[in-house]
């Protein structure tokens, strides 16, 4: 190891995550000067078969109730527990540290130190090692190979009660736009840009939604805007055509139809409209909306444990189908999935796993079974999530178009030059050839 | 000059905002390889008394058409006309550089190289000089006396169709919960994710409005008949969290876009209910004695000076003016002769120039006027670091976020030295 770096510090602290709640943030410092820092936060919804994250129980942090999400102690596990071990390893050398750290903990679940602890430093250390070798962190992740630009996405609309309904978890189903027929990323990031701009419009005046101060570019949808979301779907694909976008941008859908599942009928409520719909039903609906609209990805169609529907639906519908509540970000449950032919991609939320070196050995193993991995940042990754996709050269990614994902996404691509190359239409799993 | 502080690169892109529109971004490279990076993107609304900001003509980056928005031209002039001037100048020396690119463009609203070229150069010196120095960003600002935390305030609701009424800009009046009576800035920043977050559960209870998945929590259409229903929840919330006294309702009113010229009316402001001038003021009235309210801003038409003066006599609280005064200096002046407010709001990046920034500051404090910085520029975080470094006592919103933890982390490292000035923050002089 060159003597720059080795790590001389391990500090952590709580902060507030994008969503407004406690995270743990974790900073490394090289002998360099170098450092590198990573938050991990919990996402909105938390899958079963996740990861545990600590949380404070009782006081947390400056002796105060934070209401169980508290990360006063994750701080603390960082700091006595984790940071002794890895003063004076190498930053550059992830293997080792991620070695190190699950040698601390052994415990699938990560139950003694925490998903969260583990997985800022881990996370922490990647960027330090990339900084005190002076070199990208997609290249750092990728190696001198990594030069594939995703197909990105912008997301158009959520709000879960749209259809006057009953009230419900989540704001599912969510719709993004993906922009692949382009040259390059930059091409296919201006035409996002342009479609959500005059999107915004068509949502003011059609549905009366103001969504010109919202951050992140989230639109949400009162209750009783629309009956059907074919409204939406045809709303999209007009917008499309009149841009003259046809064939080079698709709808991504992400249904969470867990959500929407109750045993106890065994079937699917408020999903798509307000009626109930069996799983039969909903294999229909999936069918009729790729035969009718330009569908390339469609993330958690069924319910979470619904193998062999998730199996049919990605051999009968030609397109892309992501499994995330499905996977759980598990690598045993991928495992799973792949042996059954559910789905034919991985959703990668790369804090989630506990350490960075599992999360790519998760992605190896997607690559592996032939399946696609679609990066989301949804555990505090922020703009790295552009590196971990260059990296990995995962070819397309949730969202990520515009906003701050996308200004790293234009800067990796101008310092790339020439070697730059986008995925387009191939960064998706599409076997249908009439998109 | 210190070692290694003199500039040897400046760089610029067209970037996206988090508004979701382009912005321009410099970066600015000093000798010992230090850098300092800044993004200027246009607010929602432009006033028009603003300074000029620069767009492309026609089509723009990558040869597109960005709908008039495109910032390739000024990429150029900051590449191509400001840079050669001020390479090899110290980036510590802020007011030399700025005085170069104030020469280069001697038109009051930066009409000739536009104010957005201007204002990220400037925004990325500074950086540049703090991280060459080796201070942090709000020492190099203040000097060593910098160790003011501002009361923060976190967003209640935005939504400017809640009445069921007309289509207005912006989603104002928008709400914040002001958190001033606390012993530090921690201390007020977790004030605020409790009432925000008792804040958000009390929208779904009783209004039905589901506000998880935005930042900002987003009151539809048709949700309220008057915004009175709100301020009560809100005090419901503020009681509810025990901090009745500690924490006050803000409000930026953006009236001139409700005034209606030709029926002399504001329409569509608080409830349907059309109101004259006078009903407006005895509107405030009402509003500050019987909620908490501690800062309103642009309660009245932008060219209301008269307006202003008679609200910031009567109501005793912080009347700030951003329409009113348009980052203007000759407006600020205007209104300081006239006694129109008594807090000036502050949008770092639009003046076109840091030191400029700096002197519409020394105007308000030299004339008992407070400063309300606010994000909307593209200043991003390092509105932290304005807000300490100028100890302007408060600013928009930032409790929470990641301007939240930017302040957490300026706190940590002043230790003792830290200050926080809690209600004597704001410009209230009556409390309940």
């Amino acid at each position: 190891m060159s003597n720059d770096t080795s790590i001389t510090r391990v500090k952590a602290r709580q902060v507030w995550s994008r969503r407004g709640h406690p995270g743990v943030e974790a900073v490394v410092t090289t002998a360099s000067g170098a450092t590198g820092t990573a938050i991990v936060t919990a996402g909105t919804s938390v899958g079963t078969h996740e990861v545990n994250f600590a949380y404070d129980e009782g006081e947390g942090w400056m002796g105060k109730d934070w209401k169980g999400k508290g990360v006063g102690r994750a701080a603390a596990i960082i700091e006595q527990v984790i940071a002794p071990e890895l003063i004076g390893m190498d930053a550059a050398d992830q293997r080792e540290i991620d070695s190190a750290l699950l040698s601390m903990d052994d415990t699938p679940g990560k139950t003694k130190l925490g998903g969260n602890a583990t997985a800022s430093v881990s996370a922490a250390v990647l960027r330090a090692g990339s900084n005190a070798l002076g070199v990208p962190l997609y290249r750092h992740i990728g190696g001198v190979n990594a030069r594939t630009l995703p197909v990105p996405g912008v997301l158009m609309f959520l709000g879960g009660r749209r259809y006057q309904g009953s009230k419900k978890s989540g704001t599912k189903p969510t719709y993004s736009l993906m922009c692949y027929g382009f040259d390059s990323f930059a091409e296919a990031s201006h035409a996002a840009y342009w479609l959500f701009d005059e999107w915004r419009k068509i949502m003011v005046e059609k549905y009366a939604v103001e969504s010109i101060a919202i951050p992140d570019q989230h639109k949400v949808v009162s209750p009783g805007v629309i009956r059907h979301d074919r409204e939406l779907w045809d709303e999209l694909v007009n917008l499309i055509a009149r841009h003259g976008c046809e064939g080079k941008v698709g709808i991504q859908a992400d249904v969470a139809a867990s959500c929407y599942f109750h045993d106890d009928i065994g079937k699917f409520v408020g999903l798509f409209t307000d009626d109930a719909k069996s799983r039969d039903e909903m294999f229909r609906w999936y069918e009729e909306m790729v035969d009718n609209y330009p569908f390339v990805i469609i993330e958690d169609p069924l319910d979470e444990d619904d193998w062999e529907g998730h199996a049919i639906l990605a051999r009968e519908t030609g397109i892309e189908i992501v499994g995330d509540d499905l996977f759980a970000t598990n690598p045993e449950r991928v495992k799973t999935g792949i042996a059954a032919g559910a789905c034919n991609a991985v959703l990668l939320k790369v804090n989630q796993i506990g350490t960075i070196s599992e999360a790519f050995d998760m992605v190896e193993l997607a690559y592996g079974g032939g399946y696609a991995v679609m990066p989301c940042e949804s555990r505090g990754e922020g703009p790295a999530i552009a590196d971990y996709c260059v990296g990995l050269g995962t070819g397309h990614l949730r969202e990520g178009a515009i906003g701050y994902r996308g200004n790293r996404f234009l800067e990796i691509e101008a310092e790339l030059g020439d070697r730059a190359r986008f995925a387009g239409r191939s960064g998706i799993k599409l076997s249908r050839t009439d998109r | 000059m210190a070692d290694g502080t003199a500039i040897v690169d400046i760089k610029a892109r067209q970037i996206y905002s988090n508004r979701g529109h382009p912005g321009v971004e410099t970066t600015v490279i000093t000798e010992n390889g230090s850098s300092g990076t800044a993004v200027v993107t246009a607010g929602v609304s432009v006033g028009t008394h603003e300074v000029e900001f620069a767009y492309d003509d026609g089509v723009g980056w990558l040869g597109l058409d960005w709908k008039g928005k495109g910032v390739a031209s000024a990429v150029r002039v900051v590449e191509e006309v400001i840079a050669p001037k001020i390479l090899g100048m110290d980036s510590a020396g802020q007011r030399h550089v700025d005085g170069v690119i104030v020469e280069l463009d001697d038109t009051p609203m930066k009409k000739k190289l536009g104010g957005n070229a201007t204002a990220s150069v400037s925004a990325a010196v500074l950086k540049a000089g703090a991280n060459a120095l080796g201070i942090p960003l709000y020492q190099h600002i203040g000097g060593t006396n910098a160790c003011i935390l501002p009361v923060p305030g976190v967003t209640s609701f935005i939504g400017a169709r809640r009445y069921g009424g007309g289509l207005k800009s912006g989603g104002k009046p928008s709400h914040s919960f002001y958190c001033f009576g606390f012993e530090s800035f921690s201390d007020a920043s977790y004030a605020a994710w409790r009432v925000f977050d008792r804040w958000r559960d009390l929208l779904y209870e009783k209004l039905d409005v589901d506000t998880r998945p935005a930042q900002f929590p987003f009151v539809c259409r048709g949700a309220v008949k008057s915004d009175r229903e709100l301020w009560d929840l809100m005090v419901a919330a503020i009681d509810a969290e025990g901090y009745t006294g500690r924490i006050g309702i803000q409000v930026d009113v953006a009236a001139a876009t409700y005034y209606d010229v030709d029926q002399e009316r504001y329409l569509g402001l608080f409830d349907p209910e059309p109101k004259t001038r006078e009903d407006l003021i005895r509107f405030y009235e009402e509003m500050v004695n019987n909620w908490p309210f501690v800062i309103i801003e642009d309660p009245l038409d932008e060219v209301d000076y008269e307006g202003h003066a008679i609200l910031t006599r009567e109501l005793g609280i912080e009347i700030v003016g951003d329409d009113l005064f348009t980052t203007n200096p000759a407006r600020v002046r205007q209104g300081i002769d006239l006694g129109a407010c008594n807090a000036v709001l502050l949008k770092v990046n639009q003046i076109g120039t840091i030191s400029e920034a700096f002197d519409m500051v020394d105007l308000a404090y030299r004339n008992g006027y407070g400063v309300m910085p606010c994000d909307s520029r593209g200043e991003a975080e390092a509105i932290c670091d304005y807000s300490v470094g100028l100890g302007t006592g408060h600013l928009r919103e930032s409790a929470l976020g990641e301007r939240g933890n930017r302040f957490l982390e300026i706190e940590a490292e002043l230790g003792s030295r830290a200050k926080f000035l809690g209600k004597d923050g704001i410009k209230v002089t009556r409390w309940r």
